[in-house]
């Protein structure tokens, strides 16, 4: 608890006072909701040297829809996302992981950039922004840039953002039909809890066949993955039992899950192909 | 006609007793005002950290205490040499050191300790302390620990073995000789952390006469008063105990050594000392409910009644004995006083194991033992075709009648339990379970099982079983109990207030049970055993019969009237026949005027009808016995092994029920932690060490987890409790899990031989269920 006590602490105006504070303090870390960086910090597993609070940033707050994408502001409430009538509407695997996440307390907090860039391999909205090709937009001393979502992740906790880097938004880039998308999870408790693994999908279906297939998988792998081998196995399909059968298999061979003390490997893979057989006839009940 | 009217006023509607009344300090809960021991400090007080073991089993070469001594803040550091080195402990055997003195028993064993001026200051000193060790090897299953060869933890018992049960009576090999069929049984119930709110802790100040005050939040401030005088070599006099609110408990907080660690930093440091857990701590170095194995071996005639059983228990008591040597007891004998079996044999051993030493918990070994025994009766009930319902009707006890060991059932709504809960639930007209588990799908299932549990225990402190009581009057009007068992957060004091209130007709809301604190509460046994209500309780009614019996002389007096004619009326001593009255204000005043001041207090003791258990363990043991039967409903998700409560009928027989609301947040929570038990919750150790001690990977039921519960009392009538009260604090756990087990059987037709139930567990089952058919096909 000391180091809480101690830790500097700005509360920035802009983004670009935000990347000049990260700048100039290192060891410095962005804090939003602060519910995994708070919680992190009292374990004694970060240790920032001063804390910059963007959370009250006004060109980081809101939902934009415009030319055809939809751009989060990173300062959006989970709570904010949830209920917009938009995103229900273009993104519903987005707001069925939102309402999973953490409980009422914890959706009023958090955002959808901390659950980003806390890079945990069940992160809730991860699925669904890979199965919707989400970007993320990053802005840092020389400016802003975009990376694709599957780029994004790096490992455990690891991302591909500099130091002096914030993620301003995240992007549904125009042409994205998110309507029919889902997410579910297993988990154990069913009042807040983590996902021993997680998956969502999106499906864009003509004449009952499938168009285009996103598939995705959390907690399965160091970091959130697409299992791209389901999603062409799917092209031209329709979702008859013996194509799912097929795509849960493919599904489970792309996995690499670990054994802990949530779940054992073996549990984690059978899951993997329960929950992207679910997910897949969900999505495809949508719109 | 003048006979009618005493008569109807004698037998006058009760006013408080069976009243809904909120908890009386429910508002400072609510609105934050309650002084939890987290709240409170001491001037000068200074902060203690533990320094505990990093190994599960070893040697102590060297302690280094020098860098933490030398850190800016540190007030004392202390290790073995501090301590008496005396070994005691709650039970026996005795085996607490106060600090480790040669040797390591488990990850978290108490090492040395610093006091520091806060929190942090004392952790970081803690961290500075160097132990050196040479590592011995470490045992953790009961069964590896009770093998030949196995590591020993203590010299004294090479075997292992910290404590053995014994009991036989009948004719064990006649009444299987009678028994149509056999039936054999396994069952383990996972270690359970209690999940109290509020972690364990405790200030402790040394005086100069070398004794200590303790503010402690504990269920038993006397007894542990012997415990901790023993560990600190003082006399029982010289240590007071006062009870700050509690913030939960559930057995956790019955006599730990972190009181003797502060005694002996305050001590040290001439400071009073306070330690405190941190959640990590508490779950991973705290005292859980012990693992327990059952076997069950059970004869059953052809027309289904029990003749003979045979039961070997084995639990997993940790490196020292906390309560676990009675929890092991009770988990292999208590069942016998809710069926006749007529023949037994139970074995039980208590194992010492590298693990940290696991105390007693709410429904204390009983519970794990019906969660056995209950989904043993349903299967039973399934392979002889006889219902499940009608097995415990025709071999459960009834009112009158005396169990096999001696214990003496007066009252007993068993029956009107299994009856209701048959009626409300619609378990009747439950379907089949599956021949296999269906491959996809949610499926439904329904499960019954009963219980019982005792009001109270004779063998708690040797010297007495019982309860004393004052009910006083002062100058300012005000009504006050005053008993030696503490309110643990289940509303006592509000039952006490109620009863009180009854008998003097008074204003429930208006009286307070005063705090407990061993220099001026009188000496209780304690709250536990689920004994408050029943037998202190008992108490406080003769103790406010007596101060009615004053308060109507002191009336008669003052009236001018004899005292036949005095009746206590909504706080008023009244002249029954009209003319005069007085109210508790001016009784109490005028008492205290004449008397320099004195309350006028009446006094109760109550002594059940319990035994001393012979050398055979025959004795009744508790004043009363309560039963119930619960009824679950479950949906369970056929592809994850995720199973859902999703209705729950809970039927008690808790004889006459004082409140209703507090009785009935007693089911709820109750139920709750049950299907915890069932379903979520399991400390989980690998190599000796805690893996999930947070509340994220420890789970503990939210709101989502736990369904509607529909909540009936049958009201049987007992003799020995404050107008016919029995417990419910602890029958409300018991069946629980043996009926949500039995549900799951229900919805998938795979039986279940341990808890908790989590999705991966009943997945595997089903998974190799389903395999085993597709093979027979
Ligand atoms: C009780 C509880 C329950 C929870 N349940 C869930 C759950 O069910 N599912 C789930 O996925 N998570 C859960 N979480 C974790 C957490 O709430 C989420 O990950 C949340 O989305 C984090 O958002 P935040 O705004 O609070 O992030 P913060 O804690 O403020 O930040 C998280 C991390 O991201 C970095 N960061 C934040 N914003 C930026 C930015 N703009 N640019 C660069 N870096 C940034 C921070 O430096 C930090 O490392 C739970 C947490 C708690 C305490």
């Amino acid at each position: 608890m000391t180091e809480l006590n101690t830790v500097e602490y700005i509360a920035v105006k802009s983004v670009a006072e935000a990347v000049t504070a990260l700048q100039s303090h290192k060891g410095a870390r962005v804090i939003m909701g602060g519910t995994d960086l708070m919680v992190g910090m009292r374990d004694g597993r970060i240790r920032p040297s001063c804390l910059v609070d963007v959370s009250r940033v006004r060109e980081l707050i809101g939902i934009a829809n415009h030319h055809g994408s939809l751009r989060i502001g990173a300062a959006t409430k989970i709570t904010d996302i949830i209920e917009h009538p938009v995103v229900r509407q273009a993104c519903p695997a987005l707001v069925d992981a939102g309402k999973l996440l953490g409980g009422w307390q914890i959706q009023n907090m958090a955002t959808l950039a901390g659950n980003v860039c806390n890079a945990s391999p069940a992160a809730e909205t991860a699925g669904p922004l890979l199965v919707l090709d989400a970007e993320v937009e990053a802005c840092g001393p020389s400016g802003l840039r975009s990376i694709p979502v599957h780029q994004f992740w790096l490992g455990p906790g690891k991302t591909a953002l500099e130091p002096t880097e914030i993620l301003t938004a995240i992007i549904i880039p125009p042409g994205v039909d998110g309507r029919r998308s889902a997410y579910q999870r297993v988990h154990i408790r069913h009042s807040v809890d983590i996902a021993l693994v997680c998956s969502a999908a999106r499906v864009v279906l003509a004449d009952g066949n499938v168009q285009e297939a996103r598939i995705a998988l959390g907690a399965v792998a160091p970091t959130p993955i697409r299992v791209r081998e389901a999603e062409s196995y799917l092209q031209g399909r329709a979702l008859s039992e013996e194509v799912l059968d097929k795509v849960a298999e493919l599904a489970q061979a792309a996995t690499q899950p670990i054994t802990d003390v949530r779940a054992s490997a073996e549990y984690r893979r059978a899951m993997a192909g329960v929950l992207v057989r679910r997910v897949l006839q969900s999505a495809a009940r949508r719109a | 006609m003048a006979d009618a009217v005493a008569v109807t006023s004698q037998i006058r509607k009760r006013k408080s007793v069976g009243q809904p009344l909120p908890q009386i300090d429910s508002a400072e809960k609510v609105k934050g005002l309650t002084q939890y021991l987290q709240d409170l400090s001491v001037p000068g007080m200074l902060y203690g950290a533990i320094v505990r073991s990093a190994i599960p089993h070893g040697l102590i070469r060297e302690i280094d205490t020098s860098r933490a001594e030398r850190l800016s803040g540190v007030r004392a550091v202390i290790t073995a040499r501090d301590c008496p080195g005396v070994l005691f402990g709650p039970q026996e055997p005795q085996d607490w050191e106060i600090l480790c003195r040669n040797k390591v028993r488990y990850i978290g064993d108490e090492v040395a300790a610093v006091a520091a001026i806060s929190p942090d200051v004392a952790k970081e000193a803690a961290a500075l302390v160097r132990v050196e060790y040479q590592e011995l090897p470490a045992v953790y299953d009961p069964f590896e620990a009770l093998k030949p060869g196995a590591p020993v933890l203590w010299e004294q018992h090479p075997d292992n073995v910290a404590y053995r049960f014994h009991i036989e009576r009948g004719d064990l090999e006649a009444g299987f000789a009678r028994a149509d069929d056999v039936f054999e049984h396994d069952f383990y119930t996972g270690r359970f952390y209690h999940g109290q709110m509020e972690p364990m802790g405790c200030i402790v100040q040394y005086h100069a006469d070398g004794g200590y005050t303790i503010w402690t939040p504990t269920h038993l401030p006397f007894r542990s008063r012997m415990t901790y005088s023993k560990g600190l070599g003082v006399s029982m006099d010289k240590i007071r105990i006062v009870v700050p609110p509690f913030g939960g408990s559930f057995g956790m907080k019955y006599e730990l050594n972190i009181n003797c660690i502060a005694a002996l930093l305050s001590k040290k440091s001439r400071r009073p000392v306070k330690i405190f857990f941190e959640r990590e701590e508490d779950i991973g170095a705290g005292h859980p409910r012990m693992g327990l194995h059952f076997h069950y071996r059970l004869g059953v005639t052809r027309d289904g009644r029990f003749v003979a059983k045979e039961a070997r228990v084995v639990g997993t008591g940790g490196a020292r004995t906390f309560w676990t040597p009675p929890v092991l007891s009770t988990a292999c004998y208590r069942i016998d006083s809710l069926y006749h079996f007529q023949n037994v044999r139970t074995e039980g051993f208590l194992v010492y194991t590298n693990q940290s030493p696991a105390t007693c918990f709410r429904g204390f070994g009983n519970a794990e033992a019906l969660t056995a025994l209950e989904t043993f009766i349903d299967e039973i009930g399934e392979r002889t075709g006889i219902d499940p319902v009608e097995l415990r009707r025709m071999n459960g006890v009834k009112a009158g009648d005396v169990s096999l060991h001696g214990w003496r059932i007066a009252s007993c709504g068993l029956r009107e339990c299994l009856d209701r809960a048959e009626s409300v639930s619609g378990f009747r007209n439950r379907k089949p379970p599956p021949k296999i588990p269906p491959r996809r799908g949610v499926v439904r299932g329904i499960g019954l099982a009963a219980g019982h549990h005792i009001s109270g225990n004779r063998i708690i402190i040797n010297e007495y079983d019982g309860a004393s009581a004052q009910v006083r009057l002062g100058f300012d009007g005000q009504v006050a109990v005053i008993v030696g068992e503490p309110d643990i957060g289940q509303g006592m004091n509000t039952v006490f207030a109620q009863i009180a209130a009854e008998v003097l007709d008074v204003d429930p809301a208006s009286v307070r049970s005063l705090p407990i604190d061993t220099l001026v509460s009188p000496h209780g046994v304690g709250t536990l055993g689920s004994r408050g209500t029943t037998v202190a309780g008992r108490a406080v009614q003769l103790a406010a019969e007596d101060a009615r019996t004053k308060l109507v002389s002191l009336a008669a007096e003052l009236l001018g009237v004899p005292p036949q004619e005095i009746r206590l009326q909504s706080g008023s001593a009244v002249v029954a026949s009209g003319g005069g009255s007085l109210s508790m204000a001016e009784l109490g005043r005028e008492y205290a005027t004449r008397y320099g001041g004195a309350f006028l207090i009446g006094h109760g003791h109550f002594t059940p009808p319990t035994e001393i258990p012979d050398a055979t363990k025959y004795g009744n043991l508790s004043t009363s016995y309560v039963f119930g039967t619960h009824v679950a409903e479950v949906e369970v998700d056929t592809e994850t092994g995720a199973t859902r409560v999703v209705r729950y009928w809970a039927l008690h027989d808790s004889g006459t029920i004082i409140n209703p609301s507090t009785a009935t947040g007693q089911v709820h929570g109750g139920v709750a932690q049950g299907i915890a038990s069932a379903l979520l919750e399991e400390v989980l150790v690998k190599d000796g060490r805690v893996t999930n001690p947070n509340f994220l990977d420890y789970r503990i039921p939210g709101f989502q987890d736990i369904p509607e519960m529909y909540v009936e009392f049958v009201e049987t009538k007992d003799p020995y409790g404050p107008f016919g009260a029995k417990s419910i604090g602890e029958s409300s756990l018991n069946p629980t899990a043996a009926a949500v087990c039995n549900a799951i059987y229900n919805a998938v037709g795979v039986r279940v031989h341990q808890t908790p139930v989590t999705p991966e567990r009943l997945w595997k089952l089903l998974e190799t269920a389903r395999t085993e058919a597709r093979k027979k096909e």
